[in-house]
């Protein structure tokens, strides 16, 4: 029996070849969209599943809450943190801390900057990275001990064996001689924890004080990780935290703090987006939704056109089921051999799917910032597997249980079962048509979201604009540190101000794109919390980045004061505080230093776009800010950078005059500079990849519906060829025959596209909502996709209509 | 085997009801051999439609082996259908995508008969109407009456009681019509009951009874005087 059905289905897909080309093409594509889809949700949702004490692993957090807007809440804690709960807990088995540090390292004469972790001594009891090189259990007891990835490895060594190597590390300035003593293999894609390099938490006390590494309950750098004995229950442990603490802090402090400190699995680390991100690495599951939808909507743009296409050509088989029934066949045999012929069809398409997805994965990984690959094993088996019976039964069943439902006398009267479905088929086009408006207009206003970002006028010049860093090393004491690079800063100032491709140059503490300036939290006089951003800059700096002044003046040599009691805010801040004249006012909060407003610049954005701009206040010497604040949160790096504003031109050569100007006076370190257009761009990259994304499935979704709409048309107008001939006779012109074979098609957009208007309107302001200044949806967006849509199905049959009105009528009837 | 009783068909517009079956009252037996005869239009298709359960009735009663069709379901009509009756249409009904040995074998394969049975029950037919040769051929390479050959091997493989035949002959040549018809002849000898309808005077010749129908009413209702041929 099956052998029978497949025969019929296998000679009916040879014949009908067209029809058979446009299903698998376009079930193929939508399962493809599926297939890497499917493979990017399984890797999210299997995040640092890996690692066999996977469910023991937890990492601890922190909370204070000194009341409303000055909440703490941090997955970095503080040092002592992991050691104290160690020592207390029979059921914490084991504890690894990891700080990350920039860091310079040297390898024979070559420099390269790097991210160094220095992590616990158990890091391999509680973690499964693996080891390819070197004893885990001892290289981490070693202080002068490296373990480096394989990947680093290559980089540094090349084909040398890596083992032994002397390498010198930059630590508070000097650099230490370190031996490779470890090769890891590189940290899965999978993995939240990744790292180049390793060195034992022996070399903390280089890096940090006493006082930070025992006693600093309230500063937060490490990541705690604990291994928890197997069947500890998380909630009594954490049950039994607060008691501790209360020693630890005494009374009063614990009390004011609030002080909470909890666990999370970690499991849910990658996905939990109620969790500040710490160190590992978390994914906005938003995104995932947006693109699986997109993914599952070009899927049923292709069953659809299976459906509507079977059912299209039901006409055909009505005589062959009307058969089966009479020779004895059930409904349920019939359905089953209907199912059984579009699961040929989809596993065909499978096949399809599984090399378009082998060929795309590179790009997909580019968008997706994954590294997947497609290999056959169970999981891809079992999905291709589940994909097959799924869509083939969704795609089949609609049209067998149609044909099924005749009575056989019925079918045999062949031409009477036409018209009676034609609703359904126009609803399911209809609502192609529909997906298909909604994807193109978002992807128009994404598009445009999208630029405007990038012409936004942000309140400074962004182009030709450099920033190079003038240390690199994280340690002593920040404000002399800062100190010290404005002072190399305003060195380099004057040497480049000789350099005629140099336009000007500038110093200050935070660049852009790469993270939040220095936060400020005081009490103000009044007893109520306030806030504020700031930043360290020099005179330069302002007139570098071409910033307007709205009021007063910029920081100048002329007026010596400026460096230590002059500060410039800009109009948000002068708003939020109620200045109507700015100038010489102070901030209200008792110690800071002395100081007063000089000037008041134009709102910038210093943040990115999907923020607004908050009250910021720009020194030259931070320590007046510094003295009366009561929280900052510096979450990047505010080592001092020259700003550099190059002429049009000769980039190239005048980058070598800065590299050497850099290499005299800073010296040490490597030379490195990015440019603040591009890293501003590259705030939106999540975005960007997103719209990439909606403009592939909307291209899918136009090519996979107009095939459809296409094989559909020419069904319909092949039904419609008597009509027309007779139409002909009578003496209708080919004008308005095009025009009647094509009305309802036009009607049938313009209903589709105009349903789509509210969900477009809606979900296209949902993504809005994330940015802070944006676009309008403007009706010209709406019109041209109504146009391009009706453009796109006209075309798609204007062939088959224009055959069919211009057919010689003769022809057509004398075959009756 | 079939009793019919006061059987009315009509199809209802919105103002008229039109008859095209009013009291039909006719009994037939097992191993009768029924020519159903009239001018077109007349009602003969559908009566024997009715007959074949391809068609319901709109009144009256139907019994089928005594039992009221009415009551039959779905999934009985099939068994019925696969056991019990055989039909053979004016335009043949082919698959067109199956080649004749495929065609036969299909109401095999719906009875659930094994392989090497199914094979062999084929193998006969195609031996019996002298096909062998046609056997892997598709509908659309067979002249008319080749086709009606499989048509009919296709309706007798699964040894049915009943055989309905709708004109049978009605595209063929003189010639080929009367091997169909000798075919038939045959099986009813062997036991078959068959109920044809048709045009052809010297068709009818070789049934057992001859029933004439009018405007949806049986005129009348005669055995056939001498066999013919
Ligand atoms: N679906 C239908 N709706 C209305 N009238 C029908 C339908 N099917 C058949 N008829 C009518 O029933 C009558 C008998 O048809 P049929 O049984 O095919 O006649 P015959 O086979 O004797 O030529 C015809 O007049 C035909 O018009
Ligand atoms: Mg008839």
């Amino acid at each position: 029996m099956i052998k029978n059905y497949l025969i019929i289905a296998w000679r009916i897909l040879v014949k009908y070849k067209a029809y058979t080309i446009i299903n698998i093409i376009g079930l193929g594509l939508g399962m493809a969209c599926c297939l890497l889809i499917a493979l990017f949700v399984h890797e999210e949702w299997n995040y640092d599943r890996f690692h066999a004490n996977a469910e023991q692993i937890h990492r601890a957090y922190v909370k204070e809450d000194y009341g409303e807007n000055e909440q703490f809440f941090n997955t970095v804690t503080p040092f002592p943190l992991g050691p104290v709960l160690k020592d207390n807990f029979q059921e914490i088995v084991a504890e690894v801390r990891i700080s990350p540090s920039s860091t310079v390292v040297k390898v024979g004469n070559d420099q390269f900057s790097e991210q160094l972790m220095i992590v616990g001594q158990d890091f391999f009891e509680v973690f499964d990275f693996e080891l390819v090189a070197g004893v885990e259990d001892q290289v981490l007891k070693q202080q002068k001990g490296l373990l480096i990835t394989e990947s680093l490895a290559t980089r540094y060594f090349g084909n040398q064996n890596p083992l032994y190597q002397l390498v010198s590390i930059q630590i508070d300035q000097k650099f230490e001689g370190f031996e490779v003593v470890g090769i890891l293999k590189d940290p899965p894609g999978n993995s939240g924890i990744q790292f180049d390099l390793l060195i034992s938490d022996l070399n903390l006390p280089k890096f940090f004080s006493e006082y930070a590494l025992t006693s600093a309950w309230f500063n937060v750098t490490p990541e705690t990780y604990l291994l928890l004995k197997q069947g500890t229950d998380k909630q009594q442990l954490e049950d039994k935290f607060p008691t501790l603490f209360k020693t630890i802090l005494g009374e009063e402090k614990y009390q004011n703090s609030q002080y909470h400190v909890g666990l999370q699995p970690l499991t849910s680390i990658h996905l939990d987006n109620d969790f500040p991100v710490g160190l590992a690495s978390v994914s906005n599951p938003k995104y995932s939704y947006i693109i699986s939808a997109a993914a599952l909507l070009i899927l049923l743009i292709a069953c659809i056109n299976y459906i509507t296409l079977s059912v299209g050509r039901s006409l055909k088989r009505t005589r062959e089921v009307g058969v089966r029934k009479i020779v004895g066949a059930t409904r349920r045999q019939l359905i089953g051999q209907f199912v059984g012929e579009s699961v040929v069809v989809t596993s065909l398409a499978a096949l399809v799917a599984f090399w378009l997805s082998v060929v795309n994965i590179p790009l997909f990984n580019e968008l997706s910032g994954k590294e997947l690959s497609l290999d056959f094993n169970l999981f891809t088996t079992l999905l291709i597997v589940i994909l097959i019976v799924v869509v083939g039964g969704f795609a089949g069943s609609y049209p067998a249980y149609l044909l099924s439902l005749f009575k056989p006398f019925d079918m045999l009267k062949a031409g009477h079962l036409g018209n009676t479905k034609q609703n359904t088929r126009k609803l399911l086009v209809g609502f192609q048509i529909f997906i298909s408006a909604f994807l193109i207009a978002s992807t128009l206003f994404m598009r445009q979201q999208l630029h405007f970002l990038q012409s936004k006028d942000l309140g400074f010049q962004k182009e030709q604009l450099a920033v190079i860093p003038m240390s690199a090393s994280g340690t002593g004491d920040l404000v002399e540190e800062i100190k010290e690079g404005f002072s190399k800063a305003q060195q380099m100032e004057i040497e480049l101000a000789s350099l005629p491709g140099v336009v000007s140059s500038g110093a200050t503490s935070h660049d852009f794109g790469s993270g939040n300036w220095t936060y400020i939290g005081y009490t103000d006089e009044q007893g109520s919390y306030r806030n504020f951003y700031l930043n360290v800059i020099d005179e330069q700096y302002l007139l570098t980045l071409s910033v307007d002044m709205v009021e007063g003046r910029n920081f100048s040599s002329q007026y010596p004061g400026d460096q230590k009691t002059g500060i410039i805010v800009n109009q948000a801040f002068a708003k939020a505080y109620g200045w109507e004249q700015p100038i010489g006012k102070r901030i209200p909060g008792k110690n800071f230093g002395q100081h007063q407003v000089i000037g008041v610049t134009r709102d910038f954005n210093y943040a990115s776009l999907y923020n607004k701009v908050e009250p910021l206040v720009m020194v030259m010497d931070p320590l007046i800010i510094f003295e009366g604040s009561e929280n900052h949160d510096i979450s990047s790096s505010p080592l001092p950078k020259l700003m550099v504003r190059f002429a049009a031109g000769t980039l190239s050569e005048t980058m070598e005059q800065v590299e050497q100007a850099w290499n005299r006076i800073v010296g040490w370190g490597s030379f490195e500079f990015t440019f603040v257009d591009q890293t501003i761009n590259a705030q939106y990259q999540a975005d960007q990849n997103l719209n990439k994304i909606i403009n592939i499935s909307t291209w899918l979704a136009i090519i996979i519906g107009s095939l459809g709409l296409y094989a559909l048309a020419s069904l319909a107008m092949q039904n419609r060829v008597k009509e027309i001939g007779i139409r002909r006779v009578l003496g209708a012109t080919q004008s308005t025959l095009l025009l009647l074979l094509t009305k309802e098609y036009i009607y049938l957009v313009l209903t589709a596209f105009i349903l789509s208007i509210p969900i477009t309107w809606y979900l296209v302001n949902q993504w809005l909502s994330n940015f802070e200044f944006k676009i309008d949806l403007g009706m010209e967006t709406f019109l041209l996709t109504g146009g391009v849509a009706i453009i796109v199905a006209l075309s798609t049959i204007a062939y088959q209509a224009v055959k069919t009105a211009f057919l010689n009528p003769a022809d057509t009837l004398r075959s009756e | 085997m079939i009793q019919l009783t006061n059987l009315d068909k009509y199809y209802s517009t919105k103002f008229t009801r039109t008859f095209v079956l009013k009291g039909i009252d006719l009994e037939i037996k097992s191993g009768e051999f029924v020519t159903i005869m009239g001018p077109s239009g007349a009602g003969k298709s559908t009566l024997l439609n009715i007959i074949g359960m391809l068609d319901e009735a709109s009144a009256g009663e139907y019994l089928f082996m005594d039992e009221p069709v009415y009551k039959i379901k779905e999934r009985k009509r099939s068994e019925l259908h696969k056991h019990h009756i055989g039909f053979v249409f004016q335009a043949y009904h082919l698959i067109d995508e199956l080649t004749v040995y495929e065609n036969i074998e299909t109401p095999l394969l719906y009875k659930g008969i094994k392989g090497k049975e199914r094979k062999s029950m084929v193998a006969d037919m195609l031996d019996r109407f002298n096909i062998v040769a046609k056997k892997d051929l598709f509908p659309e390479q067979l002249s008319g009456g080749q086709q009606q050959l499989v048509g009919v091997a296709r309706a007798i493989v699964g040894q049915p009681k009943l055989l309905l035949a709708d004109e049978p002959t009605g595209n063929l040549h003189t010639e080929q019509g009367h091997i169909i018809m000798d075919i038939f002849k045959k099986l009813n000898q062997q036991g078959m009951t068959i109920i044809q309808v048709t045009h052809s005077e010297e068709n009818a010749q070789y049934g057992k009874r001859i029933v004439q129908l009018v405007d949806g009413m049986v005129k009348s209702d005669d055995l056939v005087a001498a066999e013919a041929g």
